[in-house]
C-alpha cells in the first residue's frame, strides 16, 4: 500500500489545479449563465496533454495514467464541471474506445488528433427510447454494397455540438449492435437540437441525427455485431472520470461552505461555531475524503493493468455521485438564502452535481451491476 | 544565449504560516504545500523565451533543503535543460549575501550571458539574491524588470516606477530580477512533466564549489505570528446616528480627524 502520488502525478495534478484556478474558474459562472462551451479552454487542455492522458505516446498521447487523470478531473471539476465533462468524455469514452477496440489504422488516424485536442470527440449511445437499456436502440446500420447506411436519432450526446469525431452505436438487422467511428463531415450526419440543461451548462449536449448517413466498411469500431461490448466496456472506465467530477464538485462545495461558515455571523458569532454546523461540515469532509480514496483506488486498479474492475467502478460512481448530492445539499443549506442565489457558487454546484447520478449509468444501474457481481449472478 | 535562472521553493501563497514551536525562526512545515516562488516563474519563462529565440542553454540554480526537489522538477518540466542544486544546511541557512556568493561560485563555470531571478522570494521577502550573485561575478545588476529586450551584447530593461517607467541598459553578462507582468508563465505539458524525470539534477557541495562560509553575520532569530486583531467597536442605530458616532470616535478615540 502506498497512498502517495508519484512526482509526475503530483505535478500533473498541480498544473491542472493552477489551470483550473486561472483559466476555468474566472469564466465559469458566465459560461453557466449563457450556456456557452469554453471551447478555448478545452483546446488548451488538449495542447497541454490533458485530452490524451491514457493514450500511449506512440499515438500522440501523454500517457499519464488513470490516477493523474482522476486527480486532474477533480481539479477541473472544482472550477467548471462543464469543461470537466468534456475532458472526461474525450479521455474515457472516445480515446479509450478507439484505443481498445480500434484497428491500427483507426488508432493512427484518430488518436493523435484527439489526444492533442485538435479534434473533439463524442460518444453517441443514448436515444429517446433507449437510456439505461441501450440494447433497445432504434438507430440502424444496414449493409449497403461495400459499406453501411445509418438512420436514426441519438440524444443527450455530451460534446455533440463541438464534436469533430463521433462514435455512434447502432442496431444492425442481422448481427446485433455495432459501433461506428465517423467524422462530422460524413454525408447524412447533422447535429440536432441543443439541450437547455439544469447543470453543467458550459458543456454541449445535443441530438445527433443520421439520415441515410453512408459509411465505409472500415468505419466499424470493434467487431461488427459486438457494439454493446464496446459501449459497456468503455463505460467501465468512464466511471472514473464521472466520479472524479463528482468528487471535484463536492470538494468545491465543502471549500465554499468552510469559508462561508467562518465568515457568516449570526447570534453574535460565526456560524461555524455552532455544533449543528460543525457536524454537517464534518460529515461533508468525511464523505469527500472517502469518495476520493475510492476514486484513486479504482484509478490505480486501471493503471496497474487489472482487467476487471466493473464492480469497483460501479461502487465508486454510485458512491461518489450520491456523496456529491449529499454534500451539495448541505452546502446550500449552510449558505441559507444566499445558497439559493446565483451570486454564490454553491447554487451552480448543486445543479451541476445532479447529472452525476444519471449519466454514464444511473445509480440504479450501478446498484444492479454491483448486486449482480456480489451475488455471482 | 546561456541563461542561468536562480530559483527557490517557498510555501504556497494560500498556506497558513505558523511558527514552529520547536525551531526558533522556522515555520511549521507539517501541512504546508510548497511551490516554486511565483516571481521565479517569470524568470524561468523569460529564460525559455530568450533561448527559444537565440538557441543556447537555460540552466536552473537552486539553494534549498531536500523538499526543494519538487520545485526543481517543476522548472525542468517548464523547460530548463538541467539544474544545479546546493542542499547543504549551511547553504540553506546562510544569509542572503552568503547565498549570493555560493550561487556565484556555482554559476561561474557555466559563464552565462544572463542571470535571471524573481524580484523577491515571497516567504522571507529577501530581494538581494540576484544582486549579491551579480556582485560576486562582477556583473551589472538590474532589478524589477517588467520588460527585457536583448540586442547584441546589451539588455534593455523596463522597470515600472511611481508614475513613470525607466529604461535601463546593461552590458551583458548581466543579472536581472523579474517582476510580475514580465510574461505569462507557461503551464508544463504532461509530456514535459514526464521528460523532466530524465533531466540532470546535479547536487554540489560547498566544498566542491570552494566556498568557505565565515561566521554567520545575520540570521532569522525569531518568527512570530502577528498579534490577534483587537475587538472592533460596534455602533448601532439609524444611518445618521451611526455616522455621527463614527465621526465622534475617529476624532476623540482614534484622533485621526
Amino acid at each position: 500500500m502506498d497512498f502517495q502520488f508519484n512526482d509526475e502525478q503530483r505535478m500533473a495534478i498541480d498544473a491542472a489545479r493552477r489551470f483550473a484556478a486561472e483559466k476555468l474558474a474566472p469564466a465559469a459562472a458566465e459560461h453557466d449563465e449563457k450556456a456557452e462551451v469554453n471551447l478555448k479552454a478545452l483546446k488548451e487542455l488538449g495542447e497541454l496533454g490533458y485530452l490524451g492522458m491514457t493514450v500511449p505516446e506512440e499515438y500522440g498521447g501523454s500517457d499519464m495514467g488513470a490516477v493523474a487523470y482522476a486527480g486532474a478531473m477533480v481539479e477541473f471539476s472544482k472550477a467548471d464541471a462543464g469543461v470537466a465533462v468534456g475532458v472526461s468524455v474525450q479521455n474515457s469514452l472516445v480515446n479509450d474506445a478507439i484505443l481498445h477496440f480500434g484497428t491500427e489504422k483507426q488508432k493512427k488516424e484518430y488518436l493523435p488528433k484527439l489526444a492533442s485536442g485538435e479534434w473533439i470527440g463524442c460518444f453517441s449511445l443514448t436515444e429517446a427510447g433507449a437510456g439505461s437499456d441501450p440494447a433497445s436502440m432504434k438507430t440502424t446500420a444496414l449493409r449497403d454494397g461495400d459499406g453501411f447506411v445509418l438512420n436514426g436519432t441519438k440524444n443527450f450526446t455530451t460534446n455533440g455540438g463541438i464534436a469533430d469525431v463521433i462514435i455512434v452505436f447502432t442496431r444492425y438487422a442481422e448481427k446485433g449492435n455495432s459501433a461506428f467511428l465517423l467524422k462530422k463531415d460524413a454525408s447524412g450526419f447533422s447535429v440536432g437540437k441543443h439541450e437547455n440543461k439544469m447543470g453543467i451548462r458550459s458543456s454541449s449536449t445535443t441530438e445527433m441525427v443520421f439520415t441515410g448517413c453512408r459509411l465505409p466498411s472500415d468505419a466499424v469500431l470493434g467487431e461488427e455485431g459486438k457494439g454493446l461490448k464496446v459501449a459497456l466496456a468503455t463505460l467501465d472506465g468512464g466511471r472514473i472520470g464521472i466520479a472524479g467530477q463528482a468528487v471535484g464538485i463536492a470538494e468545491a462545495a465543502l471549500d465554499e461552505s468552510l469559508r462561508y461558515s467562518k465568515e457568516r455571523v449570526q447570534f453574535g458569532k460565526p456560524i461555524s461555531e455552532f455544533e449543528v454546523l460543525q457536524f454537517m461540515l464534518a460529515d461533508m469532509a468525511t464523505d469527500v475524503e472517502l469518495a476520493k480514496t475510492m476514486l484513486f483506488k479504482v484509478a490505480w486498479m486501471k493503471d496497474s493493468g487489472q482487467k476487471r474492475f466493473t464492480k469497483e467502478s460501479a461502487m465508486l460512481k454510485l458512491f461518489a455521485s450520491e456523496m456529491a448530492h449529499r454534500v451539495c445539499h448541505k452546502a446550500v443549506q449552510i449558505h441559507g438564502g444566499y445558497g439559493f442565489m446565483k451570486d454564490y457558487k454553491v447554487e451552480r454546484l448543486y445543479r451541476d452535481q445532479r447529472i452525476t447520478e444519471i449519466y454514464e449509468g444511473t445509480s440504479e444501474i450501478q446498484r444492479f451491476v454491483i448486486a449482480r457481481s456480489i451475488l455471482g449472478a | 544565449m546561456k541563461i542561468a535562472v536562480i530559483f527557490k521553493q517557498v510555501p504556497d501563497t494560500e498556506a497558513v504560516i505558523k511558527p514552529d514551536p520547536a525551531k526558533p525562526g522556522a515555520i511549521g512545515e507539517g501541512d504546508i504545500k510548497f511551490v516554486l516562488n511565483p516571481y521565479d516563474e517569470y524568470a524561468v519563462e523569460e529564460a525559455l523565451r530568450i533561448v527559444e529565440k537565440s538557441p543556447g542553454e537555460a540552466v536552473g540554480f537552486c539553494i534549498g533543503p531536500e523538499r526543494s526537489e519538487a520545485a526543481i522538477r517543476t522548472v525542468l518540466a517548464m523547460g530548463l535543460q538541467r539544474a544545479v542544486w546546493i542542499c547543504e544546511p549551511a547553504a540553506v541557512n546562510a544569509d542572503v549575501i552568503s547565498q549570493g556568493r555560493i550561487l556565484a561560485a556555482a554559476i561561474k563555470g557555466f559563464a552565462p550571458d544572463i542571470i535571471l531571478c524573481g524580484r523577491e522570494v515571497i516567504d522571507t521577502q529577501e530581494d538581494a539574491l540576484a544582486a549579491a550573485a551579480a556582485h560576486f561575478l562582477d556583473m551589472p545588476h538590474v532589478l524589477n524588470a517588467a520588460k527585457i529586450t536583448i540586442a547584441g551584447d546589451k539588455a534593455t530593461v523596463v522597470r515600472e516606477v511611481e508614475g513613470a517607467s525607466l529604461e535601463i541598459e546593461a552590458q551583458l553578462p548581466a543579472a536581472i530580477s523579474c517582476s510580475k507582468g514580465l510574461n505569462e508563465p507557461r503551464y508544463p505539458t504532461l509530456i514535459a512533466i514526464k521528460r523532466a524525470k530524465t533531466k540532470e539534477i546535479k547536487r554540489v557541495t560547498l566544498a566542491e564549489l570552494g566556498v568557505q562560509l565565515g561566521p554567520v553575520k545575520s540570521r532569522v532569530a525569531a518568527l512570530k505570528s502577528p498579534p490577534p486583531r483587537p475587538k472592533g467597536v460596534r455602533v448601532e442605530g439609524e444611518p445618521a446616528v451611526v455616522a455621527g458616532k463614527g465621526v465622534e470616535w475617529l476624532a476623540a478615540t482614534a484622533k485621526v480627524i
